[in-house]
This record gives structure tokens, C-alpha cells and sequence, in this order.
């Protein structure tokens, strides 16, 4: 039933331990059971069996994943086409067949494959030491440059048993304080200068004796010292042999990327399905410390959906061969700690992650999923209201659905609910009359066949609709609040929560019907209307308190707040109207402006299609989120996560 | 060219939509473009995706613009020989003037927004997409005011040439203009949400759904300004084009108007507690849901100015027709209108102790009820300026004849 989650068992299952991996193995691959720690059961049998060990196996696990992804790391990217060519026409692949094998066989083939592919990491290792020899190479050309107007061998700079010479960098309007200073540490000094760039580059020899001196002077900051290191040539010698040795680094690299990329085609994809065998592998090990041992046995304990429990005994049963107890029963009372699945027929289960977004159902409570997935639809295509913006949502949905869709459970689901969305659109557009707004009348004259309501010609029938479709959602939370409440036996909460709510409505209705001068309430069902007010006000403020005048408020402004459904409707149907009128005021300013009217109308009508579809789905939400869940919905559920091998690209054979 | 009053305050309207959107704008792009000189100076590679975060607040500037030449080319003051304008159409300018301009200044939650966006971006380039979607979000505010600004135009002929507008209408477009006009300050508020949204969701992708919840909250408050500009319009005849209305409802309107716009502003404390609940639920994904009941709180305010709105409404006899209002009420609805709106301020204070309250709470959740009380005290003086409202239409005989 899908108006609460779906009902849940606790599982017992004690295997012989020889037949642990083969039902492991099944259970994974089933995904139904969530597997829970023996050592936190409430079940005193947990006393009977000590707590399973991590193996040997899954360590073995966890290095070989460390090396597939170290390899994977080494060999170049796939080429992606762009965020929208991989949403409309991702490459599909159809997954890899593989055999169940034991964990020695699966070792072995992965050890074979990485080590025929490791060469990978060495050759993305030589790729980083030619860039960065190549870096290096640059540098010292920008260096060599410099000296090119000396023309001298760059091998004599530095200090020989009777001469120190160094090049200094000295920018132009210092240079004559520095040839005053070099002077004042000796008069026997050879000095050769030139341009370098904007600055002077100065050459300066003396004696031994006045090394320490020369360094004083030149490692001040406003000179630079020019460090050549071991370079030893003529520049111009020099440069030509680094020239050479960085063409041959280049093709050495070109080779390198070749071989990489001849690699990664043939290795990338069996690597990658070894690294989710592994994973899977990985997985089936890391859940034995879960698990309680005996001699001869282990036990598995955990979730069972109610539908799955026969299932669940039967693949335990056929895995096991016979050789396994399997016990379901009912859970403990307290509600708090059963995992929470959905049970979604398949048209809704794509609005499930709706009210995951907001918190998953506690076990105890209704699932909203099925008020809040068609309702949000609806309220979408109220607001947006546009027969032609609702077709460009079809179509994206639909090319998003045959595209990244078939690769990715979730955004097939996102495209689904777009479609729906779409096509709400699609009809409320066509019941409003809008099609890219005024587009009928104002371009070609025709009135818009089927409009029923329109927000712009008739906005006050549209307030209404809108109010009263407030009072409807608004009114069906305080009945799903009772149903809840009774199924809690919570009798004092409905009648200080909702029974207020049920009075005070009709009771309200009446009086202000009478104040605004709608109708003349004759004396009985004014005093009933009286009553039915202060009864109503005396249950929430026993309660509440003085509070209880928010709650009036709040309330009130809840139901107020459906006014969006008109706001968002008209701010569509408007703006399209305004950039209609815009476009054709362009397009009078001179016959050639009707290029300049179309750029305007096709990008004004894209911009207000954007922000009219961001606002319609956000308020949709905000209307299921705020006010209709406050009436009756908290949720902070646990999910049920099974125990389950998630195969992205691979699948078992047999299993297809 | 003639110069009477009417084509006096159709330069006034078109001065209100450039000048007071070119204020909003003006803060908005300084704002982001603060924010972009920061990233640009340690990652020079950012400064397009700066710039176009940078020129999102420029578009309330551009609207401001546009209504204004609008204006000007409707009465023939742009390109054309120069018309006398009746006085009725120079409200109605006005009224284009205060709903795109006020409006406009949106644009300064928009920057807010924008420079949370760059800020995030110098990180990591992939929250460029789901900050633009925040972003966008303050930019609703103007477009209502836009939408009401051409509605009002169109509706008095402006279009067409052949004006058709009386004193009343005037004075109601006046009133549409600031109903949805300075509750589009509740833009404001939706920038600061909004700028916290980009920061949890590139801290946390999935809070992007959520985040968006939160920041469409202080939307609320524009959303009732532009529902009642719309019913101000319809009720006076804007739609069908009987104006049959008379001045003092005209008045009456632009207490509505005064009602409703001022009250938005709540929306500014609405954008502080979002942002808050948008932190705590990046933090404890369970918070969603008691952040959204403490960041609602602050749009009481903005109800007790839709109420008034509401009531003035009735008892000028919009909703029937019957149009009895003396000149001395329609002026006291404004009284009533500056009293329920100018208190709805309040809920500013209420947004930053909501926004307070959720932090508690998330700390130690039995503190939610507590937490409630504090922030409901704001409320007491929005409750104040209702009672005040309420006593001015009984005091003049709105109510109760």
C-alpha cells in the first residue's frame, strides 16, 4: 500500500559456514536483505555467537583497488563531448558479461592485468619528468639570452683559484650608484655591461681578495645576482644544444602519449570492470565483521521488505543448498529504529526523491510521495501556463529520457517527471490560452480555442481557483493528520490538532461571508457559526496558549500563500505578453529591425521559459513543503539500504 | 511643448524607474564587482565568468531604462511633437515609475547573491551553474515590477496613444506601483538566502534543492504585492476598461499599495532566518524541515498587510462595486495602510532572532520551543500596527458602517 512504507521483517539466517560464500554471494547479488551488526541485536540469541573478523581477503581487496586506480590515474582521460552531447547522446556501452568466480581466481586475473598495464604508471611518470625538464630547459634559456650581447663563455662566471666573476641584473637608474660602489671596493676590476630587457646586465671580475666584497655589495635586494649554475659555452652554442635537447624531449613525449593512448584503449575498460569486480568483492568481505560465528556456523541477521521474505528464503535456501536455518518475524514495537523503503508503484517512483529532498517517511508514518508527485505536476503546470514553453519541455524531457536517461536510473527519472511536468504545461496552457503568451491574437488574430480561465483577462475566477485549490490540499494534510493520528491512537492530538481546523473553517466562512456582504446568514447559522468559532479557538488556545492566536495566523497565511498559483501564472502570461509588445515595437522602428524583433522575442521568451519554469517547480515545492506538509508530516526516517552489489558496467552471466 | 501637471509627473514616473532601479543596480553591481576584484586578483582566469556574474544586477538598471524612454515615447515627450498629458495619466506614469524602480533595487540582494557566486567560483568552477540559478532568483522581484509597470501602460492606453484613464485609476496605478514595487524589496532578503544557498551548496552539491526551498521564502512578500496591484486593477476597472471607480477609492488603493509594499520588507528577515536554516540543514540534513517552520515566521507580517489590503479593499466596496467611500476615508485608508506596513518592519527582527533560533535548535533540539517564543516576541509590535489599521477603518466607519 503505497499511502505508508513499505512493511518491514527482521531476518535470521544461520548458514554452515562452508556454504557462507555461495550465500553471501547470492544475497549481494539479490539485494534482499539489509544486513545489520549481530553484536547491536535486541535478540538475545545474539549471546550465542561471536563477532565475525575482517579477512585476509578483503585487505588483499583493498590493494588491489589501490593499484587499478593507480593505473587507471596513469592512462589519459576519456574524451567527453560536452555536458549536453553526453546528456542527449551519451556513448552507451552494454555492461560486461562475468563469471562468478572464487576470490583466488578473481586475484589472479586481477594481478595479471595489472601488472601488463603497469607499465602505465611508469610511462605518466616520464611524461612528468620531460615537462618538467622541459621547464627547466626554458629557464635557463631566458637565462642564456641575456648573456647573448657579451657573447662570452658562460663556463668563467663563478669563482677560479685567482679571479671571481658575477653577472648582476641592475635596473637602469641605479646603475651609476653601482658602478660608484663597485669602484669603491677596487680599482682592479674588469666590468662589461649590456642591455638585458629594460635593466643593464654587468659583468664584474676581481681578484679573490675582493670576493667576499663583490657578494656583499651584489646581494642587496635592488640588484639581482644571475645564477648560471653549471652552464659552461657561448650562448649562442649553448642555446642551440638546448634547442636540440627539447625537439628530441617533445617527440620522446609525443611517443610516450602514443603508447599511453594505444594502452588505455585496450586495458581501460577491463580495468575498470576489474576495479568494480574487486569492489564487489571487497564488499561481500567487509560485511563478515557484521556477522556472528559459531563453530560450524555463521549468522546473518538484518531487514527483510515483508514481499521479499519468501523470496529471500528461497535464494538463501538454493544458495546454501539446503544447509541454512531462515527465521522472519515481526520487528520490535518501537518504530524508530525499522529502515524506512518506499512502496512505489512504477509511475510514482520516480517522484520518490521529491520527498526524500525534504526527509524520508519515519516507519510509523504516511508516505506522502503519492499527494505530493501528482500535486507538484499540477501546480507546475498551472504556474507556467504555456502550451509552447510546455512542448519545449516535452521534447527536452523526452531526448533527455532517450539519451543520458538510458545510462543513468536518475536523470531517466529526473526526464520522466519533466515529461510529466511538460505535458501539465502542455494542457494548462492550452486551458489558459497561452501560447508563448498573447502570441494568437497579437500576431496572427486568433482567439485561443478551449481557453476556459485566464489569469490575465479574468485574474479574480483565478484567485479563486487558486484559494480554493489552497483549501482542498490544505484540508486533505489535516485529514491524512487524523488518519495518522488514529493508526497512533493519538485521539487528544486530533482533537486539539484537527478537529479546531474542521470547525473553525465552515464557522469562518460564514461570518466573513456575512461581513463582506456575500450572503446574509439568517439567525440560526449565525449562532451556530458563533459557536463553532469560539469552540474552535477555545480547543487551540487550551492547548496552545496564547500561541494558539499564531496558529489562527499561521494558518491563515498558509491558505493566503496559494495566491502564488496566480502570481507565477500571471508573471508568465505577462512577461511573454511584454516581450510579444516589445518585439513589435522594435520591429516598427524600421522594416530591417524585424531581425533585431526576432532576437528579442526568441531571447526574451527563452529568458522568461527559464525563470518561469525555475519559479513554478520551486514554489510547487515550497506550496507541498510548507504548507502542506505542516499540517501533518515531519518525517526523519532511516533508509533501508540493502545489502546489494551495485553493477554499473558489468553483469553476471546467467544473471542478463 | 505643453507643460501641465500631468506631463510634469510622467517625467517624475520616468525619473522614479531610472533613478531608483539605478540605485539598486548601482549597490548590486558594486557588490559583486567588489567581490570579483578580490578573486580576479589571485585567479586571473576568472575574470569572465566574474563579469557575467557582475552584469546580473545591471538587468534591474536596464529595466529602469526602459520603462522610462517607455514613458517618454508614450507622451510624445521622445520623438514626438509633445502632448498635453491629463493629469490622470501622470499617476499612472507614477505609479510605472515607483513599480520598476523600487523594484529595481532588488538588484542589491542580487549582487549579494553574485558575489557569493564569483566568491564560490574562485574554488571551484563547477558551482558556476547551480550559483547562477541562485542568482537569478532576486531578478522575480523586478520582473513583477516590470510586468505591473507595461500592465499599467497598457491598460491607460500608453500604447495605443489614446489615453484612457481617470483621476481614480491614476491614483490606483499609483497604488499598484507601490504594492509591488517596494515589496520587491523583499529582493533583498532573497539575495541574502540565496548567497547563503551558493555557499552550501558548493560546500555540499546536494543541498542545491533544498537550498533553492529556502531562498524562494522571502519571494512570498512580492508575490502579494504583485496579487494585490493585480486585484487593485481589476477592482478598479483596469481590466475591462469601466472606470467607474471614484477618487477617494483611488486613495484607498494606494493604501493597499502602502499596506502591502511596506510590509514586504519583512522579506529582508525573511532572507537572514532562510539563511540561517539554508547553514543548519548543510549541517544536519534532519534541520529542514524546523528551519523552514522558523524561517516562515517572519512572513506574518507581510500577511497582516495583505489582511489590510484586503479590507480596505472590501469596505471601499471594490469587491461589489458599490464605490461610497468619502474622500476623508479613502485618506484614512492610507493612515491604516502606513500603520500595518510600516509596522511589518518588525519582522526583520523577527528573521534575525528566527535565524538565531534555528542555530539553537540545531544545537539542541528540545531548545525549538523556546526558540519559537523569542522569535514570535517581534512580532508583537506588527500586531500593533494591525490593531492601529483596524481601529483607523473602525474609527472613520470603514467597518462597521
Amino acid at each position: 500500500m503505497m499511502l505508508l512504507p513499505a512493511e518491514m521483517k527482521r531476518a535470521l539466517l544461520v548458514v554452515h559456514r562452508s556454504y557462507l560464500p555461495a550465500c553471501l554471494s547470492a544475497l549481494h547479488e539479490t539485494g534482499l536483505m539489509e544486513i545489520t551488526d549481530i553484536r547491536e541485536s535486541p535478540g538475545e540469541y545474539r549471546e550465542l555467537f561471536r563477532a565475525g573478523e575482517r579477512t585476509a581477503d578483503y585487505t588483499t581487496c583493498t590493494e588491489y583497488a589501490i593499484q587499478i586506480d593507480a593505473v587507471l590515474d596513469a592512462l589519459p582521460p576519456e574524451e567527453e563531448g560536452g555536458l549536453l552531447r553526453s546528456l542527449l547522446f551519451p556513448s552507451l556501452q552494454p555492461p560486461e558479461r562475468v563469471d562468478r568466480r572464487p576470490g583466488p581466481v578473481l586475484f589472479e586475473e586481477a594481478d595479471r592485468l595489472i601488472t601488463s598495464s603497469s607499465r602505465a604508471i611508469g610511462l605518466r611518470r616520464e611524461i612528468g619528468e620531460i615537462d618538467e625538464r622541459l621547464a627547466l630547459i626554458n629557464e635557463w634559456v631566458g637565462v642564456i639570452r641575456l648573456f647573448e650581447p657579451l657573447d662570452i663563455d658562460l663556463g668563467h662566471i663563478g669563482d677560479s683559484p685567482y679571479l671571481s666573476v658575477r653577472a648582476v641584473r641592475v635596473e637602469p637608474d641605479r646603475l651609476d650608484w653601482f658602478m660608484d660602489r663597485l669602484q669603491g671596493i677596487t680599482g682592479e676590476l674588469v666590468v662589461d655591461q649590456a642591455r638585458a630587457d629594460e635593466d643593464y646586465l654587468v659583468l664584474v671580475a676581481v681578484t679573490r681578495d675582493h670576493r667576499d666584497a663583490l657578494l656583499d655589495l651584489v646581494s642587496d635586494s635592488r640588484f639581482r645576482m644571475i645564477d648560471t649554475g653549471d652552464l659552461s659555452g657561448r650562448p649562442g652554442d649553448l642555446i642551440e644544444a638546448l634547442s636540440r635537447e627539447a625537439d628530441d624531449l617533445r617527440d620522446r613525449q609525443k611517443n610516450i602519449q602514443t603508447e599511453l593512448y594505444d594502452l588505455a584503449v585496450a586495458r581501460r575498460r577491463p580495468l575498470a570492470v576489474m576495479r568494480e569486480e574487486i569492489r564487489i568483492a571487497r564488499e561481500r568481505e567487509e560485511v563478515r565483521r557484521a556477522l556472528g560465528e559459531t563453530r560450524e556456523t555463521v549468522a546473518i541477521e538484518g531487514w527483510v521488505i515483508a514481499d521479499d521474505s519468501d523470496d529471500l528464503e528461497q535464494v538463501a535456501g538454493t544458495a546454501a543448498e539446503g544447509h541454512v536455518i531462515c527465521d522472519v518475524f515481526d520487528p520490535e514495537t518501537n518504530p524508530d529504529g525499522v529502515p524506512v523503503a518506499y512502496d512505489h508503484p512504477p509511475w510514482l517512483r520516480p517522484f520518490a526523491f521529491l520527498t526524500t529532498m525534504f526527509s524520508r517517511p519515519r516507519y510509523d508514518e504516511i508516505d506522502p510521495t503519492l499527494f505530493i508527485g501528482p500535486t507538484l505536476v499540477f501546480f507546475f503546470g498551472l504556474m507556467l501556463g504555456d502550451a509552447i514553453y510546455g512542448a519545449v519541455i516535452m521534447i527536452a524531457a523526452f531526448m533527455l529520457y532517450r539519451g543520458a536517461g538510458q545510462a543513468s536510473r536518475t536523470i531517466g527519472d529526473a526526464s520522466l517527471v519533466l515529461l510529466a511536468a511538460g505535458a501539465a504545461t502542455v494542457v494548462w496552457g492550452v486551458l489558459q490560452g497561452g501560447y508563448c503568451g498573447d502570441l494568437l491574437p497579437r500576431f496572427l488574430g486568433i482567439t485561443p480555442p478551449l481557453a476556459v480561465i485566464s489569469p490575465l483577462q479574468g485574474p479574480i475566477d483565478f484567485l479563486v481557483l487558486a484559494l480554493v485549490i489552497g483549501l482542498v490540499q490544505l484540508n486533505l494534510g489535516l485529514v491524512l493528520a487524523v488518519f495518522q493520528n488514529v493508526r497512533r491512537g493519538s485521539m487528544r492530538e486530533i482533537f486539539h490538532g484537527q478537529i479546531p481546523w474542521f470547525i473553525l473553517q465552515p464557522s469562518a466562512a460564514i461570518l466573513l461571508a456575512g461581513f463582506f456582504g456575500w450572503m446574509v446568514p439568517d439567525a440560526s447559522l449565525s449562532v451556530i457559526a458563533y459557536s463553532g468559532a469560539i469552540i474552535g479557538l477555545a480547543l487551540l488556545f487550551v492547548r496552545e496558549g496564547p500561541l494558539g492566536f499564531f496558529s489562527v495566523t499561521g494558518y491563515l497565511g498558509d491558505w493566503l500563500s496559494y495566491a502564488r498559483l496566480l502570481a507565477l501564472a500571471l508573471a508568465t502570461g505577462g512577461i511573454a505578453m511584454t516581450i510579444n509588445i516589445l518585439a513589435v515595437m522594435v520591429a516598427a522602428i524600421h522594416p530591417l529591425m524585424v531581425i533585431g524583433a526576432a532576437v528579442v522575442w526568441m531571447g526574451g521568451h527563452l529568458f522568461n521559459f527559464s525563470l518561469q519554469s525555475l519559479g513554478a517547480f520551486v514554489h510547487s515545492l515550497r506550496l507541498q513543503y510548507v504548507e502542506f506538509f505542516g499540517r501533518f508530516y515531519t518525517g526523519g526516517g532511516r533508509a533501508y539500504t540493502p545489502f546489494a552489489a551495485s553493477r554499473e558496467i558489468t553483469v553476471l552471466r546467467g544473471d542478463e | 511643448m505643453p507643460v501641465g501637471m500631468g506631463n510634469v509627473l510622467v517625467l517624475v514616473g520616468a525619473g522614479l524607474a531610472v533613478g531608483l532601479s539605478a540605485i539598486g543596480a548601482g549597490i548590486g553591481v558594486g557588490i559583486a564587482g567588489a567581490a570579483a576584484a578580490g578573486v580576479t586578483a589571485v585567479r586571473e582566469e576568472r575574470f569572465g565568468m566574474a563579469l557575467v556574474f557582475q552584469a546580473l544586477p545591471q538587468t534591474q538598471g536596464i529595466y529602469g531604462l526602459l520603462t522610462a524612454i517607455l514613458l517618454l515615447i508614450a507622451t510624445g515627450m521622445l520623438g514626438g511633437a509633445g502632448i498635453e498629458v491629463p493629469l490622470a495619466i501622470g499617476f499612472a506614469a507614477v505609479g510605472c515609475g515607483l513599480a520598476v524602480g523600487m523594484a529595481g533595487l532588488s538588484a542589491i540582494g542580487q549582487g549579494i547573491a553574485s558575489a557569493a557566486g564569483i566568491s564560490a567560483a574562485e574554488v571551484d568552477t563547477s558551482t558556476i551553474g547551480r550559483s547562477m540559478v541562485f542568482s537569478v532568483l532576486p531578478e522575480t522581484q523586478a520582473i513583477y515590477g516590470l510586468l505591473v509597470a507595461i500592465l499599467i501602460m497598457a491598460f491607460t492606453g500608453m500604447f495605443t496613444g489614446v489615453f484612457d484613464a481617470t483621476t481614480a485609476v491614476g491614483l490606483a496605478a499609483v497604488g499598484c506601483g507601490l504594492a509591488v514595487g517596494v515589496a520587491g524589496l523583499s529582493g533583498i532578503g532573497q539575495g541574502i538566502a540565496a548567497s547563503g544557498g551558493i555557499g552550501a551548496t558548493a560546500e555540499k552539491g546536494e543541498m542545491f534543492g533544498r537550498g533553492l526551498v529556502f531562498s524562494v521564502l522571502p519571494e512570498t512578500q512580492a508575490i502579494y504585492g504583485l496579487l494585490v496591484a493585480i486585484l487593485i486593477m481589476a477592482f478598479t476597472g483596469m481590466f475591462t476598461g469601466v472606470f467607474d471607480a471614484t477618487t477617494a477609492v483611488g486613495l484607498a488603493a494606494v493604501g493597499c499599495g502602502l499596506a502591502v509594499g511596506v510590509a514586504g520588507l519583512s522579506g529582508i528577515g525573511q532572507g537572514i532566518a532562510a539563511s540561517g536554516g539554508i547553514g543548519a540543514t548543510a549541517e544536519k540534513g534532519e534541520m529542514f524541515g524546523r528551519g523552514l517552520v522558523f524561517s516562515v515566521l517572519p512572513e506574518t507580517q507581510a500577511i497582516y498587510g495583505l489582511l489590510v489590503a484586503i479590507l480596505i479593499m472590501a469596505f471601499a466596496g471594490m469587491f461589489t462595486g458599490a464605490f461610497d467611500l468619502t474622500v476623508a476615508m479613502g485618506v484614512s485608508a492610507i493612515g491604516a495602510g502606513i500603520a500595518v506596513g510600516v509596522a511589518g518592519l518588525s519582522g526583520i527582527g523577527q528573521g534575525i532572532t528566527a535565524g538565531a533560533g534555528i542555530m539553537a535548535t540545531s544545537r539542541r533540539s528540545e531548545m525549538m520551543g523556546r526558540a519559537l517564543i523569542f522569535a514570535v516576541m517581534s512580532e508583537t509590535f506588527a500586531i500593533f500596527g494591525l490593531l492601529v489599521a483596524i481601529l483607523i477603518m473602525f474609527g472613520i466607519g470603514l467597518i462597521g458602517g
